[in-house]
């Protein structure tokens, strides 16, 4: 099998990246760098792997955690400031969530939580992947996720019936 | 076919519609600070401007982890010559160390009993060769008579003089080489004279 196509990368990045840099920053605080230099290496590979979309998120953690843990000492409180000004979603009036409430919500989480809804809502990938990627098992994934939703519901004033809360500041 | 229960609840799991809140979460946009074009991407994979490969600056051979490219294969010669090499001049250069060492201190060995050692030949020699021709100044016995004639012809033998063995001499005994010893060099000789017999009989000379 040959590597992808320049027009699949292309497709790829634009559907992927946004939530990949998302997945990303849950770890290092240059996230960007890390997601080109993951499609970077998408784009060389000889054989296109059988799932790109969890190929990319597998190199993109990988990375990021190991960006992660060389720059832990220089930089940490650099970064926790940097996170705490910038939030990781781009505020727009069309939302019915806070981009910095869902932000600081989803910071509090704790990191399996925190991963598999970040995977599952924004990078789309089934709870099998998630486990994969992950490294636990499917059940472990689900429970995982639930647990982060109901959280960050509890977090964000959303109660199961209403449709349009207080989410927003 | 048969499903497993893995599957079907991987099915059901993943058919799940998401809720509102969900649907609501999953439609805020992550925030991306750098604009780099999928072009760029493309571009960059053939020149490989962004991403280097792994290579071996300075000839060295290791792992790229930025790549993270398999480490290459090296061969047990190259990986292991280096040091073999090194190790092996490190033992040489103890050796010559060693040897160097062992050799000086048996040098100094031999030096130090000078005048202890020849105290003791020309005693044995006294009986085979005339006292009178014995004129070395390693013979205890000879050793006044030289002084003696200090006051008479005036020379005065240096420390190098001393150190003549006694056989040379002895050999020789027609020889007119003139020999003196000065105070010191008999005071030193009376000083390193072990043999109790010849110290007497070097003093009551």
């Amino acid at each position: 099998m040959d590597g992808l196509s320049p027009e699949t990368v292309t497709r790829l990045w634009a559907e992927h990246r946004a939530a990949l840099v998302l997945y990303a920053r849950q770890w290092c605080a240059w996230p960007e760098d890390v997601v080109q230099e993951a499609f970077l290496l998408l784009s060389r590979q000889r054989r296109s792997p059988d799932n790109p979309v969890g190929w990319l998120f597998r190199v993109v953690r990988n990375r990021a955690i190991n960006a992660a843990r060389s720059n832990a000492r220089q930089s940490r409180r650099e970064a926790a400031a940097a996170a705490e000004l910038l939030p990781w979603f781009e505020p727009s009036d069309d939302d019915r969530i806070d981009a910095a409430a869902a932000t600081k919500a989803l910071e509090g989480l704790p990191p399996d939580e925190r991963e598999a809804i970040i995977a599952r809502l924004w990078g789309g990938l089934s709870f099998d992947e998630v486990a994969r990627l992950s490294g636990v098992s499917l059940s472990a994934a689900y429970r995982a996720y639930q647990r982060g939703i109901a959280t960050l519901r509890e977090r964000l004033g959303w109660s199961c019936h209403n449709e349009k809360t207080i989410a927003k500041a | 076919m048969v499903m497993s229960q893995r599957e079907n609840n991987c099915k059901g799991l993943n058919r799940q519609p998401l809720d509102e809140f969900e649907a609501a979460l999953a439609a805020l946009r992550p925030r991306v600070d750098v604009a780099t074009t999928p072009e760029a991407i493309s571009s960059c994979r053939d020149d490989g401007a962004l991403l280097t490969t792994c290579g071996a600056p300075g000839g060295h051979e290791f792992v790229c982890i930025h790549c993270g490219s398999n480490p290459p294969l090296i061969s047990p010669i190259r990986r292991w010559g280096w040091p073999a090499a090194a190790a092996v001049m490190a033992s040489l250069a103890a050796c010559l160390l060693v040897m160097l060492i062992t050799n000086q201190s048996t040098q100094v060995a031999r030096e130090q009993p000078l005048l202890a050692t020849h105290a003791v030949k020309p005693a044995q020699q006294i009986g085979r060769a005339p006292a009178k021709q014995m004129v070395t100044t390693v013979d205890a016995a000879s050793i006044p008579r030289v002084a003696r004639r200090i006051g008479e012809r005036r020379t005065v033998l240096s420390a190098a003089d001393l150190d003549l063995p006694g056989e040379s001499v002895a050999s020789n005994p027609n020889s007119r080489r003139p020999i003196a010893v000065s105070y010191a060099d008999i005071e030193t000789v009376e000083a390193k004279l072990t043999n109790a017999a010849l110290k007497r009989r070097f003093l009551s000379q």
